[in-house]
């Protein structure tokens, strides 16, 4: 998440869900948590009991807009001009929060000279390089300027290139009026979240703003981010109970699939994944170079405050980076072969998932394991990700049910002789959640054990299972091999055997005899002392010499000792306003980060009523209701010497330690691919013109143009609707958990499309009637659901429409019901490869499809086995609603 | 906007229409039978004995539709499990209980040709679970959330005479049938007052239910149109009809019997439309 | 001898379990998300089957009704205006922003999750001739499912349209409060499930304070219309011990306005019904008595 990461210095959510009810003002924008993440909207809802302000700016009235005081209908897409807008306002009615922008933002460092804003390059900043579409930021001079060693400062903010005077000129353009016009609300809306902001802003009160996949979505996802970030920072929100930004994620840990991440270009703990380059050949050269500063070394003046290897908590690399290795590769991994640095996979280009599944449909992909993903379905454009699939000589499936990605060949109604399909599909049975041990880290990086309680029926095993077999697999098959090519399957350490037979909660043995120890992964994770085998503690007494082994420096601490998985604490005693001892947040057991920003550069609190760490003169040491963010003895007075290196160079009053220079970034020197501040560009697939800049979309985005992935022209005629995607509370994802289950189909049994009666009206579509959605990809046929939550909009003096497309349905499960995804195109932003599901264009007729699409459900699970006998229950003890027409409960 | 109608229309349907049918034929048959025995016996002896012949299978038929009503029939002895006077449900099934056993009683008299007197103590005995077996089912409907049913505060009195009058149209049909001119002459009399009292008293249920006042029980102006059409119909075609034909239809049998039928069918078809009532009103919630 | 058996099964009388405290629902409606968790977890814990997938476009409620294997059912209302042209010519100078801030949402969407009241007197449990539907020692409304024969004069009886036959075994069934948790002193799985609080569970005096506690709470922060239905017995009406928080007109929700006790008139009927027969009876025995014929 580098919206996030640019901005305080790491990408994850600043804070927890619970905080939320601490809240004076909580702003839901890009996410609709009352549906998606309900448990979570209890905090917001709380907030709103005690008196704060909920507001919901989404394209749809949705549930989570019913429950807000003020909702504000803006057009999908249009997130960053609305947010520009309430900068703006900030700024020109000089409602920021002054002495927390001044101290903890790099709001008074000056710039380069030489860097130029998209205010003045027509929407594209400078460094941009037409012929690889991407910028430079080096050559754009999107650093400091340097002075005497050290950025140079401008307290009075006045410095022409002063980070708060190139914020203002930036946002200058974003007046309500004009963000009003590009978003389809009236200037008030905007005019009236900034003020509810910025009332419940300051000293006394903070303003908590939440989003999730309804900002990253889009071409400009990072950037909607980084405006959050730049209100949050203005206004004095971050590292304060009741602020922050509240990333919500997507998935059930997907927190912790980026922590232990199942992505391309980072190993555990956010290191960056080596690359095949020169610079990065050896583990001294990956160290200096890892984080992706590289050019800057060549001008190690300039480079020094924003590089990471100097200042900052990174300058701990090393520790990290051989600590791991050192888990990884245990004994085999030694100061003379650089700790099997050289074992490790090197990144050769864009692995991501669409960019791989792009290649699967061109023929470069032969085989793939799908875990618990759903393409064929859950992906946009997923026409495209079902040829990748049909173009695999074989594809191994492990999931609950036999959904799309798994009998596209035989299913897929667009398939009319499954023979002509050479991919050979294995599908394996997969375990569920209480079927199995293991931990969710969620959106609040908060880790969860989670206990198995039963086994799993028939052959379904948990995916630790199947990996850890695997593994052990491939090392027997390599047992023997001298190459030396082989070396880093034979040399990774791979020893989760249980040491007693495994037993489930009621004390009987399992059935399963071979399930792996997953609390032996755990406590690999969290490291060791090398010489005597303890337990770490906290990733301070990481080594960077080898004697330490830990595979994910963040998560150090979750298991300090041998007996004790601090994952698995149930302690919900609430401290003031955190909850210690629930489960345990990375790092550190930190529940709010950057919580140094809670006290004033002085070290006390902002206020009474919005404590939570300070500075304690006597004991010499920050205090508080948190884990100090920040190093507990370093007081507030603390001032950097010229040569001071790592976290040594970070000021006492400098709260965003992972930062070089200490600070909040308002301007983001580095980190984000698509321009230091956000700038709005309207999406790919637009029904007008960028009404801002000359640039009309994202110059840095990547459309995989092809045959299979047509995109609509520039503000095409032919596609005047916008359409956008959403999740139901009723089902989860592309529907493969959830479409298998009657309880919840019976909920919602069937693909809609949400639509205004204005636009009803006008194609003839009738309520609860047939309608065809058309992109350039592709055409669906669902129900229509006229409904007057969708509300045309008014952009530029002319009606603008919007329909919702719920993401469930697919032809597999009980309920069967059109893709969504095949009318999303696969194009992808610059910074995280997302796509842009969240604004498309398309439009809309009555009727149906010449030939239906849907598919066959299959049959609902039977009910013949409700009069069985459960086993061990005696028949009063049976639950209530298990009466059949037998008369099965009549004996009391 | 009407408030909407959100109770549930109980699962009844063309068993509790036979059921109420030949319920109130049975009772009014047997009240009918057992005051002329108490009343008249040495006139219409043979009338009374055939009545009592037809009781008892008329009632057998009428247990067989209220078991068959039920959703778990095999369960219908847990109506004897207790005994509620809150629960006309309950009142009901005692009362038919022990009508059936006296209605089989009566039965198995004529059969075996018992004495006079045990007839006559047959037929006091039976009055009181006749009388109450024909009436408690208004009751039962009256005492329930159901649109127009439970505004019908004289339903328990209309079932009470209309049974009656069944009753009275039946010994009018035996009696023309069996050459009595003389007793059909009393029973047209009887069924004549009966079905004015009856007219009375469906005036009075259609009053409770069918005003505007009250069409929220029935759904909008056009279903309360219908429902008081049908009102209409039942006071002139069922009763005013058979009234007129009582009237002026002295010693033929033909017309006898005509009004006899047409005495038993209104009591079919109004007992339709009652059960139907809740079905039409409440708007598709079941 | 499994014919006796049957025969005699329903005669038995177990020993009652002692009374204990009242226990009852409190569902708040402002806190109701229309997550449905509550439907879910009601029909899993009872293992109730699905009412079939029908898609009906009334908003997001496709159960639509109680039901006997529906316990739990969550009403959606949506209530939005006719949108209005937006008004042209802003002028930021002259907005008054306290007037903004106060402004109230032009629309709203209103979610409830319905469920069996427990009536305090409740007519199914009156009405029902096998004695089958007790008040249990929780003082809620249950159905013992092993009694009931499918009469259906419950299903006719309650005012709320809950209760209901299920054609799967032709027996009447409604929410069961979850008798049997609350016997293991858990909270019934929906109150259990429900993320916001908008279902609340416990002794029904609690309840009744909380849920007054609350109303105040919400009127201190301008939440206007809201009321408590069900709370206190009406003319009509006993109180519920599943009662509600309301923001708009009972039928709004699908709840009667004026929910009457169908045997108000009970002893009236009887007596009506007697006076019918007596009239009845009087006619015949005059035409037989009389010497006219
Ligand atoms: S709501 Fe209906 S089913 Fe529930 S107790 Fe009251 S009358 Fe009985
Ligand atoms: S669980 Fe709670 S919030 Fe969700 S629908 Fe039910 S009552 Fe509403």
């Amino acid at each position: 998440m580098p919206g996030l990461g640019a901005s305080f210095g790491r990408g994850a959510a600043t804070t927890f869900q619970r905080d939320l009810a601490n809240s004076d003002c909580v702003l839901i924008m890009g996410s609709n948590m009352a549906e998606a993440h309900p448990v979570g909207f209890r905090w917001a809802l709380k907030a709103r009991e005690r008196g704060a302000r909920l507001i919901h700016v989404d394209p749809r009235f949705t549930r989570t807009s019913a429950m807000a005081d003020t909702y504000v209908a803006i057009r999908a897409g249009s997130d960053v001009a609305f947010l520009g807008g309430i900068i703006n306002y900030l700024l020109e009615h000089d409602l920021w929060f002054h002495e927390y922008v001044l101290h903890f933002t790099n709001a008074a460092t000056v710039v380069a000279e030489g860097y130029v804003d998209a205010e003045d390059g027509g929407g594209l900043f400078a460094g941009f390089d037409p012929s690889t579409g991407r910028y430079d930021r080096d050559a754009g001079a999107w650093g400091y300027s340097i002075a005497g060693g050290a950025p140079e400062q401008d307290p009075t903010l006045r410095h022409p290139r002063c980070v708060f005077q190139i914020l203002r000129r930036h946002f200058a353009r974003y007046t309500p009026q004009t963000v009003a016009e590009i978003c389809g609300c009236s200037p008030a809306d905007v005019i009236r979240v900034a003020e509810l902001l910025a009332r419940n802003s300051g000293r006394e009160r903070t303003s908590a703003i939440v989003y999730a996949l309804g900002w990253t979505q889009h071409s400009t996802g990072v950037q909607m981010i980084r405006s959050a970030a730049i209100i949050q920072l203005l206004l004095g929100n971050i590292g304060r109970p009741g602020g922050g930004i509240m990333a919500m994620r997507g998935h059930c840990s997907i927190q912790g699939s980026t922590d232990l991440p199942t992505l391309y270009d980072l190993l555990p703990g956010y290191l960056p994944q080596p690359a095949v380059v020169p610079e990065q050949a050896t583990l001294a050269s990956y160290l200096q170079n890892g984080r992706g500063f590289s050019a800057a070394l060549n001008n190690r003046a300039a480079g020094f405050w924003q590089e990471e290897a100097f200042a900052g908590y990174w300058a701990n690399l090393p520790r990290f980076m051989v600590s791991l290795l050192k888990a990884w590769y245990g004994d085999s991994a030694a100061r003379e072969n650089d700790f099997g640095y050289g074992w490790l996979p090197k990144n050769d280009g864009d692995h991501s998932e669409l960019a791989t599944f792009f290649r699967m449909y061109e023929g470069g992909v032969r085989g793939l394991f799908l875990i618990g993903q759903n393409p064929a379905a859950g992906a946009p454009n997923a026409e495209l990700n079902r040829a990748a699939l049909r173009n695999l000589d074989w594809l191994v499936v492990r999931d609950w049910f036999e959904h799309e990605s798994a009998n596209f060949w035989y299913a897929d109604p667009r398939i009319d002789d499954p023979k002509k399909i050479r991919t050979e599909v294995f599908f394996l049975p997969a375990a569920s959640i209480p079927e199995k041990d293991g931990t969710f880290t969620n959106t609040e990086r908060l880790i969860q054990w989670h206990e198995k309680a039963v086994d799993p029926p028939g052959d379904c095993r948990s995916d630790a299972w199947f990996i850890y077999h695997l593994g052990k697999r491939l090392k027997d098959l390599y047992r023997e091999s001298a190459l030396k090519r082989d070396e880093p399957i034979r040399n990774l350490t791979w020893n989760y055997e249980r040491d007693e037979p495994e037993r489930l909660p009621d004390g009987t043995l399992s059935r399963i005899g071979d399930e792996p120890d997953i609390e032996k992964v755990l406590k690999e994770i969290n490291g060791r002392r090398l010489s005597d085998g303890a337990m770490l503690e906290s990733f301070a007494e990481l080594r960077d010499d080898g004697s330490t082994a830990c595979g994910a420096w963040i998560y150090c601490g979750v298991f300090p000792r041998e007996d004790f998985n601090r994952a698995r604490s149930r302690n919900p005693a609430i401290v003031e306003s955190t909850y210690p001892e629930w489960a345990y947040a990375w790092p550190a057991n930190r529940r709010v980060m950057y919580n140094r920003a809670s006290a004033d550069p002085e070290g006390r609190p902002w206020s009474e009523r919005k404590k939570l760490i300070w500075w304690d003169e006597q004991q010499r040491k920050w205090i508080g209701n948190d884990v100090p963010d920040f190093e507990v003895a370093k007081p507030p007075s603390y001032r950097p010497g010229a040569d001071a290196r790592g976290m040594d160079a970070i000021a006492g009053d400098a709260p965003f330690i992972m930062h070089p220079d200490g600070r909040g970034w308002l301007y983001a020197p580095s980190g984000v691919k698509d321009g230091p501040l956000p700038a709005h560009y309207e999406p790919r697939e637009s029904v007008t013109e960028n009404r801002l800049y000359e640039t009309q979309t994202n110059p840095t985005l990547r459309e995989y143009a092809s045959e299979i992935n047509q995109l609509a022209r520039r503000v095409d005629p032919d596609f005047p609707i916008v359409a956008t995607t959403y999740r139901l509370t009723e089902h989860y994802l592309s529907g493969p958990m959830s479409r298998f289950n009657s309880w919840l189909n019976e909920l919602q049994p069937e693909m809609f499309v949400e639509l205004s009666p204005e636009l009803a009206n006008e194609r003839g579509i009738e309520h609860r009637g047939w309608m065809v959605v058309a992109t350039p990809r592709g055409e669906i046929e669902a129900r229509a659901m006229v409904t007057r939550r969708i509300r045309p909009l008014t952009i530029e003096g002319r009606t603008v429409h919007q329909i919702g497309l719920p993401i469930h349905w697919g032809y597999a499960g009980e309920t069967v019901g059109a893709i969504a995804n095949d009318l999303t195109a696969l194009i992808t932003d610059p910074n995280v490869s997302m796509h842009e599901a969240k604004a498309f264009s398309c439009k809309v007729r009555s009727g149906r499809l010449a030939r239906s699409n849907l598919g066959e459900p299959v049959p609902a699970a039977p009910r013949a086995n409700r009069s069985d006998p459960i086993p061990g229950t005696p028949r009063w003890a049976e639950p209530e609603g298990r009466f059949n027409s037998r008369g099965l409960r009549r004996r009391g | 906007m009407q408030p909407r109608i959100v109770t549930k229309a109980p699962p009844w349907h063309g068993w509790v229409t036979a059921d109420l049918f030949l319920l109130s034929t049975a009772s009014g048959t047997f009240t009918m039978a057992a005051m002329v025995v108490l009343l008249r016996p040495w006139e219409m002896d043979a009338l009374a004995r055939a009545a009592f012949l037809i009781v008892f299978p008329l009632m057998l038929a009428d247990l067989a539709c209220l078991i068959l009503d039920l959703g778990d029939p095999a369960r219908f002895h847990h109506m004897l499990r207790t005994f509620k006077p809150s629960s006309p449900m309950s009142v009901g099934v005692w009362t038919i209980s022990a009508f059936s056993f006296i209605a089989f009683l009566a039965f198995i008299a004529e059969i075996l040709d018992w004495p006079q007197s045990a007839i006559r103590s047959i037929a006091a005995a039976g009055l009181v679970p006749a009388l109450v077996a024909g009436a408690y089912k208004g009751v039962l409907f009256s005492a329930t959330a159901q649109p127009g049913w439970r505004r019908m505060r004289w339903l328990g009195g209309a079932f009470a005479v209309s049974s009656a009058s069944m009753g009275a149209g039946l010994m009018l049909a035996l009696a023309a049938g069996a050459g009595q001119p003389g007793a059909a002459r009393l029973f047209r009399f009887i069924v004549m007052w009966l079905l004015v009292l009856n007219a009375l008293a469906v005036r009075r249920v259609m009053g409770s239910t069918a005003t505007t006042g009250h069409l929220s029980d029935v759904g909008d102006r056009r279903a309360a149109l219908r429902v008081s059409l049908c009102y209409t119909g039942f006071i002139v075609a069922g009763l005013g009809v058979p009234i007129v034909l009582c009237a002026i239809g002295g010693g033929n049998s033909t017309i006898d019997g005509l009004t006899a039928a047409i005495v038993l069918g209104g009591g079919l078809a109004s007992r339709q439309f009652l059960v139907a009532l809740p079905h039409r009103s409440a708007p598709n919630r079941t | 001898m499994g014919i006796l058996a049957d025969l005699f099964y329903p005669f038995r009388r177990p020993a009652q379990p002692p009374a204990r405290p009242a226990t009852g629902f409190f569902t708040d409606t402002t806190l109701c998300i229309g997550c449905k968790a509550c439907e879910v977890a009601c029909k899993q814990w009872n293992q109730l089957p699905s009412d079939g997938f029908n898609f009906t476009g009334d908003s997001y409620d496709n159960t639509q009704a109680l039901s006997g294997t529906t316990w739990r059912h969550v009403v959606f209302v949506e209530q939005f205006p006719q949108p209005q042209k937006t008004e042209s010519g802003f002028a930021p100078e002259a907005l008054d922003i306290e007037a903004l801030l106060a402004e109230p949402p032009a629309g709203r969407w209103l979610m409830m999750s319905d469920v069996c009241k427990h009536c305090g007197i409740a007519p199914c449990e009156i009405a029902c001739p096998t004695g089958a539907l007790i008040v249990n020692e929780f003082s809620n409304i249950y159905v013992q499912n092993d009694i009931c024969n499918g009469c259906g004069y419950c299903v006719a009886a309650c005012p709320f349209g809950v209760i209901a036959r299920s054609p799967l075994d032709g027996h009447a069934h409604k929410c069961t409060l979850c008798y049997d948790r609350q016997r293991d002193d858990m909270p019934p799985a929906c109150a259990k499930a429900c993320p916001t609080g908008s279902i609340q569970f416990g002794p029904i005096d609690e309840l009744r304070v909380r849920a007054h506690a609350r109303l105040e709470e919400l009127d201190a922060r301008g939440v206007s219309g809201a009321y408590l239905y069900g709370d206190s017995p009406s003319a009509s009406y006993s109180a519920l011990n599943a009662f509600f928080l309301l923001i708009d007109k009972p039928d709004r929700y699908g709840l009667p306005n004026d929910p009457e006790r169908p045997q108000l008139h009970l002893r009236g009927d009887y007596l009506r019904a007697a006076f019918g027969t007596l009239a009845a009876l009087a006619v015949i025995a005059a035409s037989l008595m009389s010497h006219v014929f």
